[in-house]
């Protein structure tokens, strides 16, 4: 019951956390108490792969370094560092599971409850079977202030603040559709079975840095 | 093979062509009955196996006596205090085989009548002695004790040397066994006599008296027996050949001595005294032996070499030792060290997974403030704001306006989860202290683990110089040894030939000296010095030959009496050497050379009865020699034999038992009561109290 609470909580924040960084500018006078839209599930779930697997977006900031030479290398080094440092991997990975398109998780109940508490705001489209497509969450106003506040206040949040700044800095103008994409090179991503676990990448994160920086982490 | 009489004298004759003609050299090698045909080494394969013995009479007291035993095969035994009886049961057997009668003066007086069946293959003989009578009489039956009552004698006796000759005819002719020819001195002729061995000769190959024990030298008639009994080619011929050397010498002696001739031949006083001289010096050079002495330098150096090597095997012994103890305990740190790295390893996986936890708790914490005092402001079911009146009654009841179910409030308690929090911290620094300690116990085993290494590097490097020392000195001791071996057996035989040469050609010149010495002067008559060399020559080739022809069977029977020595528990000795022409008999123990006389007493017997039971081995294994397969040992501990003697003598006639058992009768007397332990068969052992008689 414990387990199930924490978790429940921690998911509740972090996908509102995700709502409000990652959302665009919404304004519609019809809705003025809307002001904030987040398209599309898929990349809530990927954008929460992220922040849950540390080891995974090291390795996805490596490569962007190897093919970007564009990208800042000694930032992107110390960034990297600095996750492996404070050990980020052992203690911030909380693991997901693998469904039919990859790392995804339920996220009606959460969804609902911020909903239920006016700080979300949830719509999408059904077809011709009733499947729901097109689903498209919106930032209210007041989950907007409590969220400014909460970050001001809490503890617990920066860390989230920071994580969600960065990877939105190197990688929030990337689709749903292409963090899949990105994601699925990697075998332990491709290979976990459906209902699995997904396997942190730890050691091949540390490898590849060696490889890129001739430094060991 | 028929011996090539005629070929033979030719050979002979080529170095006497001067003097004398084919036809008188054929006439000088002559011997009669066929003699040079009589020796052949194939067994008959017969044995003697006695089965019954009858002894009667009275003794000094007037009480009659009857004493009846049956005999078997196999080793038997008769225990009973000294004087009691055993060796007069011995002496009839003695008498009732071959006519020698040994007795005592008062067992003389109380014999009246001697009864003796035996069996020589499948024939069966019972000798009846009658003993009563002023004269001697005797009869001799070929059937059992039982049937003789009924039976006619197949001969009757009167007197003992009709009946020793007898008995002689009948087991010469039964063994293939023959009189060697031999010759001494009697008085009071000047001249030699015959003095053939006979069958009661050859009976000393059966019976072992305690003092016969030390009996098998060089020059006495135990070596002939030995020789007749293996039966090798010439043998008869030669010893033939030698008594009529003897006696052509004897006669070429007297006349000179008779005649006072001088010998033409014979060398001036000066000349023999010199030849005397070079004669001795030789003599005394072999004495000193500087084999011998080369050989004792050797020894010395060996003996060095090997408390080297033993020094050096102790070291390595050690060295190993403390090698297993080092290894044992780095064995240990190193578990020791695997051990408390597993425990650090453990601890920091612990202390991770509480940072996790405590990670969790504070964002659940948190989240519970950031989501604390939230109200519901829309149905999440239809979408409809929540009316604001269901809040207050929310909030007062503390049930759910949606579902209606008590709503949790110790999920809100943070404190709680703050003391949560608190225990994992605490855990955290326990395990980081824990993981200090461990590290520092990590640290002091590295250490004493580089200090095992190292010492056990040493250690091993002198293992391996010792191994190598050991295996250098090794190879040294087996070059030495090798080098005294071959000195040694060029040195030993040599050595005991070049004595007995010189030792003879002393004796020759000694003689002629004093023939010199008594100045006569006369015309020889040289035939009878020719003959005696003719014989001389004839001799000494059948010698040759007889070595050639016989060296295989000798070879084999060397191996058997080995063999033999060691089963009869003489482990010491390594090689044993029969001299080919007087076949006596040497033992090797490694290196060192002993005649029968060098044989400590206590194993006399045992090396005796390894050179007979070796006779009926090769036998029965290759049917050669003729040994009857019948021993008798009266009193063969003596009074003082000691306890190593008698445990020997225990062995030897358990071995006897088994592995004889069924081809050869041993029959033993002995006053040593612990000997009577290793016959089980009740039939076979006769028992007395202290003091009780035989009979």
């Amino acid at each position: 019951m414990d387990k199930n609470n924490t978790k429940r909580y921690r998911d509740r924040f972090r996908i509102l956390l995700i709502i409000y960084f990652f959302s665009e500018s919404f304004y519609d006078p019809t809705r003025p108490q809307l002001v904030g839209l987040l398209k599309s599930e898929v990349r809530i779930q990927k954008l929460d792969f992220l922040i849950r697997y540390p080891s995974y977006l090291c390795y996805e900031l490596i490569l962007m370094v190897q093919e970007d030479p564009k990208q800042d290398r000694t930032s992107i080094k110390r960034i990297v560092k600095d996750i492996f440092d404070s050990q980020e991997p052992e203690l911030r990975t909380n693991d997901m599971k693998k469904f039919l398109y990859g790392a995804w998780e339920k996220l009606d109940k959460t969804v609902a409850f911020l909903m239920a508490h006016g700080l979300v705001y949830f719509d999408s489209k059904r077809g011709s079977t009733l499947k729901q497509y097109q689903k498209e969450y919106y930032l209210t106003q007041y989950g907007k202030n409590k969220v400014e506040a909460g970050l001001k206040a809490i503890n617990s949040f920066k860390w989230y603040e920071q994580r969600c700044e960065m990877i939105k800095k190197y990688f929030g103008d990337l689709k749903g559709s292409d963090l899949k994409a990105l994601q699925y090179e990697h075998e332990s991503y491709k290979d976990a079975l459906i209902n699995d676990y997904i396997r942190d990448i730890a050691l091949q994160t540390k490898q590849l840095f060696t490889e890129e920086f001739n430094e060991s982490l | 093979m028929i011996f090539k009489f005629d070929e033979f004298a030719k050979y002979i004759h080529k170095s006497f062509s001067k003097d004398l003609s084919l036809d008188e050299v054929k006439e000088i090698l002559h011997l009669e009955d066929d003699g040079y045909n009589k020796s052949i080494p194939d067994s008959p394969q017969k044995r003697l196996l006695l089965n019954r013995i009858i002894l009667q009479g009275t003794k000094f007291d007037g009480v009659d006596f009857t004493y009846d035993k049956s005999l078997f095969s196999g080793v038997s035994m008769w225990v009973a205090d000294n004087f009691k009886g055993k060796s007069t049961v011995f002496k009839a057997i003695r008498f009732a085989l071959t006519g020698n009668e040994k007795f005592t003066p008062l067992i003389k007086t109380w014999l009246k009548r001697i009864v003796l069946q035996f069996t020589i293959h499948d024939a069966t003989y019972t000798v009846e002695l009658n003993l009563a009578g002023a004269q001697f009489r005797a009869s001799i039956f070929d059937c059992a004790i039982e049937a003789i009552a009924a039976a006619d004698p197949i001969h009757l006796f009167r007197g003992k040397d009709s009946y020793a000759k007898y008995m002689q005819d009948l087991f010469f002719e039964e063994f293939d066994y023959y009189p060697i020819k031999r010759v001494q001195a009697s008085q009071p002729s000047i001249n030699l006599s015959d003095a053939d061995l006979t069958w009661k000769t050859y009976y000393t190959s059966i019976y072992h008296q305690s003092k016969d024990y030390g009996d098998l030298e060089i020059g006495n008639q135990h070596s002939m027996v030995f020789q007749m009994l293996l039966g090798l080619e010439y043998t008869y011929s030669i010893h033939a050949l030698d008594a009529k050397a003897k006696k052509a010498e004897r006669e070429w002696t007297i006349n000179i001595e008779q005649n006072k001739v001088v010998d033409p031949d014979l060398e001036s006083l000066a000349t023999l005294s010199e030849k005397l001289s070079m004669v001795k010096g030789e003599l005394d050079k072999l004495h000193q032996n500087s084999n011998k002495q080369a050989t004792a330098v050797i020894q010395e150096s060996l003996k060095h070499l090997s408390e080297l090597l033993e020094i050096n095997r102790k070291a390595q012994f050690e060295t190993d030792a403390m090698l297993y103890r080092l290894q044992t305990t780095a064995t240990s740190i190193e578990r020791q060290k695997e051990n408390t790295r597993e425990v650090i390893n453990q601890s920091f996986k612990e202390i991770q997974k509480h940072k996790r936890l405590i990670t969790e708790y504070q964002e659940y914490i948190d989240s519970g403030i950031f989501f604390n005092n939230l109200e519901v402001t829309e149905c999440p079911h239809c979408d409809h704001e929540v009316d604001k009146s269901k809040l207050k009654i929310e909030k007062e009841s503390n049930i759910c306006m949606l579902c209606d179910h008590e709503m949790d409030e110790t999920a809100e308690d943070t404190s709680v989860w703050q003391e949560r929090i608190d225990e994992a911290q605490q855990e955290i620094f326990r395990r980081q202290t824990l993981i200090g300690n461990k590290e520092q116990i990590l640290k002091d085993l590295e250490k004493e683990s580089t200090i095992q290494s190292t010492d056990i590097s040493s250690l091993e490097a002198k293992k391996i110089g010792l191994e190598v020392n050991i295996r250098e000195s090794s190879q040294n001791i087996k070059l030495v040894e090798e080098d005294l071996a071959q000195l040694i057996q060029e040195g030993g035989a040599k050595y005991f030939e070049a004595v007995e040469k010189l030792l003879q050609d002393k004796i020759q010149i000694e003689h002629k000296m004093a023939i010199a010495e008594k100045m006569v002067v006369s015309q020889a008559d040289m035939s009878i010095k020719r003959r005696g060399e003719v014989l001389r020559n004839g001799q000494a080739l059948l010698l040759r030959k007889r070595s050639e022809v016989g060296l295989k069977i000798l070879t084999d029977l060397k191996e058997i009496m080995l063999v033999q020595l060691h089963a009869l528990g003489l482990p010491s000795y390594t090689k044993v050497q029969i001299n080919p022409k007087n076949f006596v008999i040497y033992y090797y123990q490694g290196h060192v050379l002993n005649n029968f006389s060098d044989i400590s007493e206590g194993e006399q017997l045992r090396a005796k009865l390894a050179l007979y039971l070796s006779l009926i081995q090769l036998d029965l294994g290759q049917g050669l020699g003729r040994h009857p397969r019948l021993i008798i040992l009266d009193s063969p501990t003596k009074e003082e034999g000691d306890q190593h003697f008698v445990d020997g003598l225990k062995n030897t006639l358990l071995h006897i038992e088994k592995n004889f058992g069924t081809q050869v009768q041993v029959i033993v007397g002995t006053a040593k009561r612990e000997l009577q332990t290793i016959i089980s068969d009740p039939e076979k052992i006769e028992y007395r109290e202290i003091g009780e008689f035989v009979f």
